[in-house]
């Protein structure tokens, strides 16, 4: 599915990633741990296409195609989904406008006819209320004075409209209380399954207690310098990140 | 092209010999007003970034326009509105066939000048001109030197008119350039109440100079809502002097949404007389082309205890220029006064220009008042945010701009006339006609 | 507004005392003649004679600007004594030494001792009184780091080539009214050039004192920073106390090419007039600075609190790439004093930021302006302004105005302007009272807290010297 290869990243001059090599198969979830600094919301970020990181050298596969070729919103109609840390508001487009603005470039990508309107606004309520979100909310400018459980709410919502291939979780945990998290999760993984893969980048082990990861690795100055299963995000819960440093 | 003062000669020689009605006081008073005022050039102040080059290259002064049958035409126009009480003008003059206000004048509502009985005589002669300080309106002195007919809409105590209320501006095509004068006064008395939904729209491409006044009055605790949609074609000059006096506890609201012409000068003037009054004015601008749009807002608290709040929003394209200047004046003794003013532009054109000045004058210190402007660009991690949900550029910033805009919108009361709002908004935007359904989704 | 805050509005003028020397004056009046004199005293070439009634013709068409937010009786230009300077046995002083030791008290009154001894340590000062420089110190240690810091006189003689090439070519003759007057009758001022790559090793600083009953002042400042230097100055004036209106049209240019990064601040007290609105100095200058290469800065810092008219403007044309303007402003204004004051920000090159910090304090009868223009050429891709004004009152017969110019025409550009008007309220008086703070104590703290983004953008002796001032000019004044 992804195939990450000695993968490096800068910003202004600045080198933030530093040979990443991940291979991630379909259904698998990676967890991207490190502390501030080292450069895992930078790898969500490349991946996704954001300026001002640049790719300075290595290469990245996706499904077979040269990912980083490509514009932000042709890896999205691919099925890369990016869940933002801190997610923009834009005033005066409302969330419906903007969800069926997505939902139709993505399913015109994959040869799918448009959903009409109505159909799309059952679809939307529908997935809001999995979500525990009032339906209101898709009336509302998007993520305009959302409170932030509600913007990362509003991601998963997108992602499960989406239903991307691969998700990368950019640090989803930040600033969400216990219930929001568990609520986040479970939006998560109710959209587990074989086919589709994640990347969830945590500086938390609280996350993973939600969403089990089949791999962790822990990145420190832009480099991956241990992998393992879960067991490697306990342990560095319990010594702390100067463990590996 | 026409010197300033050609044009000046020129009005006095045509528009100032026409006839008045012979009751009114005002017209010898604004012609001696206009005798004295000079035509506005780059050195004066109010009219710094606004040159009056379109009116000056051509005659629009020696004749009204004339009035060609449009009605099948304006019929199609104005079933887009909603159903209610309707006053059309054509190229700035009063027309019945089309107009639908019988309920009104009979009960003494809506009037027009020549056809007022005695004591409404009384009351025009007693408000007309008084809510504007003429030496600093040109056009509205040019407006009052030749007064043969207007619109008095006068609201008893404590009525509230139940439908809104629409005055419905049209232009249409004309055998040659004129102009069209038309002048409209609004006098709530206590306690009364309106809504009011203001059209202006075209039917072709005319050579209109179109000269509007509206006075408005509002009595102690009197309420008016208005809707302005000035979606005009852009050949057209429309210089549009709103001038109101908000008594005790009165409480104005606008929403108004404006396209840029030829030449386009809106100015508003608020002059607040009685205490805890309150206005709120949001409007949208947009200019492309070769466009050319003024707002000049001017709210003069003269009194104490009385809001203001004010957002002006400008999108400004292509080849064109747009203008806004938003003044506070906060007088001795206005004490305890808020208010706030606010215009944020989006600048989107390597050829377009956008000037703005929000000025406060203060001379009372117990105040709150503020006021702000940015011009800016759209914003680029939106843009990334579009994209990464697999959205095209050129559509994410097209969803943008009708965002920023449809943000002010989005605020107008009255549904059909967002609805009209919003469909004279994708033909400006006609480059994201696919992004028309995303509307019925709201 | 309480009357305790009333009682608050009186002022008293440290500075207002006369210093009793024999001056030589010319007698009132402006024509050809009198400039020919001025250049003759100065002992200037030809050129600089021709240069000034070049001006002098100009200035002649011009009209007296009318715009600006402040209402004055005419100036009689006739009036005026364009020439004044202390009588010495031959010419110029040759050193301090030579100095009239009643003017060098008068500098050691205000605070600025010029004699060897007492130097403000780290700051080189060009002392000028009326129409004249009397004295420049660290002129050798200056010399030795190949900066030169003399009388704009001297600059003329003696470095014709450099003065030739930059004088009027930030602020042209006929730039305004009082400018073209200044590049007519320009007395003295100071000279500052920095070479290339050199940091100037102090502070340098020109104190301005204005003496002569009916004189005018028309300091001509020019500071050029070449590649890569970097300079900070220092700008003080005050003026005794006199019943008659004293007219002040100086010039500063400044010239920051590539890289180079000039600070310039003032602490501005000429006499505001008495409490009636009586007296005072007219206070009309002009100060521009070009940012003439890549990367290059220039800031304004100014702390205004006297005069009874304040009309000034400085301004930077940002025409290299990446370059940088900064205006930081104070304005205080009590009495019956009026100030019309702000910036121009001229954003020609790419990638030009410009900041405005605006502070204005109005109490007593004043009335404070702030007028400003920010203009974004095309070719400014990249271009970004901020600009905060923030109007403080004091007491209800002041005025606070606020006119901002915004001119754009890229769509590159971002810009922001805010503006807001708060009172020092009774509420935050008593609460400061209610802790134990005395009124006069609560409203410096206020007014000092109101500045601080200003403040910290001087000098730090200056610092101090501004938070004083802001005191002693609003001593009494609030409560």
């Amino acid at each position: 599915m992804l195939e990450i290869k000695d993968l490096v990243a800068t910003v202004e001059d600045k080198t933030i990633l530093d040979g990443i090599s991940l291979t991630v198969n379909p259904g698998e979830v990676h967890a991207i741990m490190g502390p501030n600094g080292s450069g895992k919301s930078t790898l969500a970020n490349v991946l996704a296409g954001r300026e001002p990181y640049a790719v300075a050298g290595g290469s990245v596969r996706y499904q077979g195609q040269d990912l980083l070729a490509l514009a932000p919103e042709e890896r999205a109609r691919a099925g890369i989904f990016m869940a933002f840390q801190y997610p923009v508001e834009i005033p005066g487009v409302s969330n419906m406008q903007f969800l069926k603005a997505a939902v139709d470039a993505v399913r015109a990508h994959r040869g799918l006819d448009e959903l009409d309107a109505p159909g799309f606004m059952k679809l939307a309520r529908e997935e809001c209320k999995k979500l525990k979100l009032k339906p209101e909310f898709l009336k509302r400018g998007v993520n305009e004075g959302f409170s932030g459980g509600e913007k990362k709410r509003n991601e998963i919502l997108q992602m499960a409209l989406l239903e991307p291939s691969l998700a990368l979780l950019d640090e989803t945990d930040s600033g969400l209380d216990i219930d929001a998290l568990q609520v986040a999760a479970e939006g998560v993984n109710a959209l587990r399954n074989a086919q589709r893969s994640f990347i969830v980048v945590t500086h938390y082990q609280r996350l993973l207690n939600y969403i089990v990861p089949d791999f962790v690795h822990v990145l420190a100055a832009g480099k991956i310098v241990k992998s393992g299963g879960r067991e490697l995000a306990l342990e560095l819960e319990e010594k702390g990140y100067s463990w590996i440093e | 092209m026409m010197t300033p003062n050609e044009l000046k000669q020129l009005a006095q020689e045509a528009v100032l010999q026409q006839p008045s009605l012979d009751w009114l006081k005002l017209p010898p008073q604004a012609r001696e007003t206009f005798a004295g005022l000079e035509i506005p050039s780059r050195k004066t102040e109010t009219w710094k970034y606004s040159p009056l080059t379109p009116l000056l290259q051509q005659d629009y002064l020696s004749r009204a326009a004339d009035v060609p049958a449009v009605d099948h035409q304006a019929r199609k126009l104005l079933a887009e509105l909603p159903a209610g009480h309707r006053l059309v003008f054509v190229n700035g003059r009063l027309q019945s066939s089309l107009s639908d206000f019988a309920d009104l004048e009979n009960q003494g509502i809506v009037t027009r000048f020549s056809e007022a009985s005695d004591t409404q005589r009384q009351l025009i002669n007693q408000h007309l001109g008084n809510a504007f300080p003429a030496r600093e309106h040109v056009f509205a002195a040019l407006n009052y030197s030749a007064v043969a007919d207007g619109v008095l809409i006068h609201l008893p105590q404590d009525y509230q008119v139940q439908q809104p209320l629409q005055l419905v501006f049209l232009s249409s095509p004309t055998e040659q350039p004129g102009y069209g004068q038309s002048r409209v006064l609004l006098q709530a008395e206590a306690g009364a109440g309106l809504h009011l939904i203001e059209q202006y729209a075209s039917l072709g491409v005319s050579d209109l100079f179109h000269n509007h006044v509206m006075e408005i009055n509002l009595q102690d605790n009197a309420r008016l809502i208005h809707e302005r949609l000035q979606v005009e074609q852009e050949n057209l000059i429309h210089i549009n002097g709103l001038h109101i006096n908000l008594g005790a506890g009165s409480h104005y609201e606008q929403h108004a949404l404006a396209f840029g012409s030829a030449l386009k000068r809106n100015d508003i003037n608020l002059n607040f007389k009685g205490g805890n009054a309150y206005s709120r004015l949001n409007g949208v601008f947009l200019s492309k082309h070769r466009q050319h749009i003024d707002n000049h807002i001017n709210l003069e608290h003269g009194v104490p205890h009385c809001n203001s709040d004010t957002l002006y929003k400008g999108f400004i394209t292509g080849h064109s220029r747009a203008v806004f200047n938003g003044r506070i004046h906060i007088h001795p003794h206005a004490q305890k006064t808020a208010a706030h003013l606010n215009n944020r532009n989006l600048l989107l054109s390597q050829q377009a220009e956008l000037d703005t000045k929000p000025e406060l004058e203060i001379y009372a210190d117990d105040v709150k008042c503020s006021h702000g402007a940015s011009i800016g660009k759209l914003d680029e991690s939106a843009l990334f945010y579009f994209q990464s949900r697999g959205i095209d550029r050129a559509a994410a910033e097209a969803m943008l701009c009708l965002g920023f805009v449809n943000e002010m919108v989005a605020q107008f009361p009255t549904e059909s006339v967002r609805t009209l709002g919003r469909a004279r908004l994708m033909e400006f935007f006609n480059d994201v006609e696919q992004l028309k359904d995303l509307w019925s989704l709201e | 507004m309480s009357d305790d805050i009333n009682a608050l509005i009186r002022r008293e003028y440290a500075a207002g005392f006369v210093t009793n020397i024999e001056a030589e004056t010319l007698p009132p009046g402006l024509s050809e003649e009198v400039i020919a004199v001025i250049s003759a005293k100065k002992r200037e070439p030809e050129w600089m004679l021709e240069w000034r009634l070049e001006a002098y013709r100009k200035w002649r068409e011009m009209q007296v600007p009318q715009w600006a937010h402040v209402k004055h009786p005419p100036v009689d230009f006739e009036a005026i004594s364009y020439y004044s300077s202390p009588k010495s046995k031959d010419d110029a002083p040759k050193s301090l030494d030579e100095v009239d030791p009643e003017i060098l008290d008068t500098f050691e009154k205000l605070g600025i001792p010029l004699h060897e001894r007492a130097k403000l340590a780290g700051v080189a000062v060009d002392a000028v009184f009326d129409s004249v420089s009397i004295g420049t110190t660290f002129k050798e240690d200056l010399a030795k780091a190949g900066v030169i810091f003399c009388s704009i006189s001297e600059a003329i003689r003696d470095y014709p080539e450099l003065v030739k090439k930059y004088l009027g070519s930030v602020v042209p003759q006929n730039d305004n009214f009082y400018a073209a007057l200044n590049s007519a009758v320009f007395s003295d001022g100071s000279f500052v050039y920095i070479p290339k790559n050199t940091r100037c090793p102090m502070e340098l600083s020109t104190y301005f004192r204005i003496n002569e009953l009916n004189t005018g002042q028309f300091e001509r400042t020019l500071i050029i920073a070449d590649e890569g230097s970097q300079v900070s100055y220092l700008e003080g004036c005050t003026a005794p106390m006199r019943d008659e209106n004293q007219l002040h049209a100086a010039v500063v240019e400044l010239v920051a090419l590539g890289n180079a990064d000039i600070k310039y601040s003032t602490v501005q007290n000429w006499y505001p007039g008495d409490e009636d609105g009586k007296g005072g100095i007219y206070n009309f200058v002009t100060k521009r600075g070009v940012c003439d290469g890549p990367n290059a800065k220039i800031s304004w810092t100014q702390v205004e609190t006297g005069s009874a008219i304040t009309w000034k403007y400085p301004s930077v044309v940002l025409r290299g790439d990446n370059s940088i303007g900064e205006f930081y402003s104070v304005a205080l204004t009590n009495g019956y004093q009026q100030a019309d004051t702000g910036t121009k920000m001229i954003h020609l090159g790419r990638n030009t930021k410009s900041t405005i910090i605006s502070k204005g304090i109005s109490a007593g009868h004043s009335s404070n302006a702030y007028r400003g223009l920010v203009r974004i050429s095309p070719r400014a891709q990249g271009a970004r302004n901020y600009t905060q004004c923030d109007s403080l009152l004091i007491g209800e017969r002041c005025g606070a105005h606020t006119f901002p110019y915004i001119e754009n025409k890229n769509p590159d550009a971002i810009l922001e302007h805010e503006a807001t008007t708060s009172k020092v309220s009774d509420d935050q008086l008593f609460l400061c009272r209610q802790r134990g703070i005395d009124e006069e104590k609560a409203v410096s703290m206020i007014v000092n807290g109101f500045c601080k983004e200003v403040f910290k953008e001087l000098p730090m002796e200056f610092a101090v010297e501004a938070g004083k001032l802001l005191e002693v000019s609003l001593e009494g004044a609030v409560g």
